[in-house]
């Protein structure tokens, strides 16, 4: 697979990182992570949950539906661990970054509707 | 097996204090003389909501009879909470009239209830060992969200609360590696996370 290419230039006001994909021509476009600190439960493990929209547009200019991506990203593990411990300000602080972008995702879908 | 055995008040002249020598482990008071030849054995009665809890063994001449555990007055509605602890008492008696604990148990069975019943936060469904042998890890139910991948597939986040009495517990998430979400989907994460929050702190939802 050839290394996706930066476009140049992204009308969406919520897109901070897009490429376009040589093989395909899919237009990818994602916002800024959002990065929320947890910590495993009784050990010093230490992981990041990260919220960010995507969407992949078609060559042809028709836009894909936008999603919500949520990765717990960590640590020790050097992947993707199945689950993490938060403490209860640490998950309040991660629905308030789930529900922003859910509320900017939705925005793009009602736009594009 | 269960018997619905009612046993009079412990100041009925008819109780004794338990024969150290004769008695099973969970005795606290039992009475000589119910039947010619028999004497039953009664544990520490436990409540929870009306309903009574006991461990018993009648015993006979010819030698120690079956030990059961008695429900009493179950003919009532009990709260999700109060059939959880009169779940983990059930089981605690089990446990008593199988012989697993008796020897590290406190010296008398209402020390035991005491030491063992626990006092579960209303989230608490299930009970496991901590880190260290005189903690108790309480894990809540787990509320899931479907997802939705790009290419189709379907997966679900989970989130449930675990921690120790007397602390704020944590929060869990599982299931959350890299998971595309509508987001409908995403919301209702959101939803579950804040709702699983006030849980935490003993709020209403």
């Amino acid at each position: 697979m050839t290394a996706p290419v930066l476009a140049t230039a992204c009308a969406e006001p919520w897109c901070d990182n897009h490429h376009v994909d040589p093989d395909d021509g899919l237009v990818m476009h994602a916002s800024s992570d959002v990065a929320v600190p947890m910590t495993a439960g009784g050990s010093a493990e230490q992981y990041v949950a990260v919220v960010v929209v995507e969407r992949n547009d078609e060559p042809d200019g028709d836009t894909g539906s936008a999603k919500v991506r949520l990765e717990v990203a960590g640590g020790m593990f050097g992947g993707l661990p199945k689950g993490g411990l938060m403490t209860v300000e640490q998950a309040l602080a991660l629905s308030r970054a789930i529900e922003q972008a859910a509320r900017t995702a939705r925005f793009v879908s009602a736009v594009k509707a | 097996m269960y018997c619905t055995i009612t046993v009079p008040p412990a100041a009925d002249a008819a109780i004794s204090q338990p024969a150290a020598i004769t008695c099973p482990p969970f005795c606290s008071q039992h009475l000589e003389g119910v039947e010619p030849g028999r004497a039953l054995h009664v544990s520490a009665l436990a409540e929870v909501a009306g309903v009574v809890v006991s461990a018993e063994r009648f015993d006979t001449e010819k030698g120690a009879g079956d030990q059961v555990v008695s429900i009493q007055s179950l003919d009532q509605r009990v709260t999700a909470t109060e059939a959880r602890r009169l779940a983990a008492l059930l089981n605690l008696f089990a446990k008593v009239t199988e012989g697993e604990s008796g020897s590290s148990l406190p010296a008398t069975t209402q020390q035991r209830l005491a030491a063992l019943v626990p006092d579960c936060t209303p989230w608490c469904i299930v009970e496991l060992p901590g880190d260290t042998e005189d903690q108790t890890l309480h894990v809540g139910n787990d509320k899931h969200v479907h997802t939705n991948s790009f290419d189709g597939e379907r997966g679900d986040v989970a989130v449930s609360l675990e921690g120790y009495i007397g602390q704020v517990p944590n929060v869990r998430v599982q299931g959350a590696g890299d998971t595309p979400m509508t987001p409908g989907d995403a919301l209702a994460l959101a939803q579950l996370l804040v709702a699983a929050a006030r849980e935490a702190y003993g709020l209403p939802r």
